[in-house]
């Protein structure tokens, strides 16, 4: 299975998402995460080499991609019009992480109106970052994409520090020790069920 | 060509594509029939940012001051309202498929103007 995450905006959990994916689908089979961001966000989580899976950049797995099951790919943010529809084209599922603040709903939106217009219809909005009460962001986000008939995920990634751990540690969010970190290993165990 | 050519070449003469997941189905979301409000950009102007001009339209000598929020701006004040939740609820999401740049107190602003403006 081949999975692109894309985003017009950074910062919305797109590495996250791309890193537990492949460590959820890498119990499936062989994975290979492509790190496509410049910043090289997902190689560096990968440096301490703690993760399940294989992560290499768009060069490199060009070349050993086809000795894998699965493939994620990791972009950057706002990858190019071509570069989308290329994606769209060739890869099975697009998910499109978006945190559930006003601008990063826009620039969704406007990334969902680009996809549209490349006839793209294998993407789903994936909620992440999701505040805990009292904030209303992620009831009226839900609404938003409701009301809109978006497609999305039923599974919503709240905002969790122990993310921000995982990445600095160098492994899962699950191998974290923090009393939050099943919950938010749970998220993605969710959301993997949910595309497998 | 694009970034991942190569990859997606390579993968695609890897193994045959599996069909899209009972997740992803190919018919593209409707959008939001949602009343768009179309008001002018005048005063205050529909990118949030206070005017110069006082209210006999006479123009403000300034400075060449840094911009200030409407929180922090003299001629403005917050002024809450209670709302019926589905109303405000839909307002957001109307205007989060505004492509104007108009925001909330843009809107508030504007139709509170006009209403004053139709009792003359």
């Amino acid at each position: 299975m081949i999975i692109t995450i894309a985003s017009f905006k950074g910062g919305v959990g797109k590495t996250t998402t791309a890193v537990h994916l492949a460590g959820h689908l890498s119990k499936k089979g062989k994975t290979l995460l492509v790190d496509g961001d410049p910043n090289r966000s997902s190689s560096d989580w990968a440096a301490a080499g703690l993760l399940p899976f294989a992560v290499m950049d768009e060069e490199q797995a060009s070349r050993e991609a086809k000795n894998f099951k699965h493939v994620i790919i990791d972009t950057k943010a706002r990858p190019d019009e071509s570069d989308l529809k290329e994606l769209a084209a060739h890869t099975n599922l697009l998910i499109v992480p978006t945190t559930p603040d006003a601008l990063a709903l826009k620039a969704t939106l406007k990334m969902l109106a680009t996809l549209r217009g490349i006839n793209a219809g294998n993407y789903k909005l994936l909620l992440t970052m999701i505040p805990p009460p009292p904030s209303h962001d992620g009831a009226d986000a839900v609404e938003l994409i409701k009301v809109s008939k978006l497609p999305s995920f039923k599974t919503q990634i709240k905002r969790y520090a122990c993310y921000k751990k995982a990445a600095l540690q160098g492994v899962l969010v699950g191998d974290v020790r923090d009393r939050s970190a099943k919950v938010a290993a749970a998220a993605y165990e969710q959301l993997a069920k949910e595309i497998l | 060509m694009g970034q991942f050519t190569g990859l997606l070449n390579e993968l695609d003469n890897a193994a045959p594509k599996t069909k899209d997941t009972n997740a992803t189905k190919r018919s593209p979301e409707k959008q939001a029939v949602a009343t768009k409000e179309t008001p002018a950009k005048t005063s205050p102007n529909a990118k949030g940012k206070p005017n110069n001009k006082q209210a006999n339209g006479n123009a403000v000598t300034t400075t060449a001051a840094p911009m200030r929020g409407k929180r922090s701006h003299p001629d403005y004040t917050q002024a809450p309202a209670f709302i019926r939740k589905d109303t405000y609820k839909a307002v957001k999401i109307a205007l989060l498929h505004d492509d104007s740049g108009l925001d909330y107190s843009d809107l508030v602003q504007h139709l509170l103007t006009a209403w004053l403006a139709n009792r003359k």
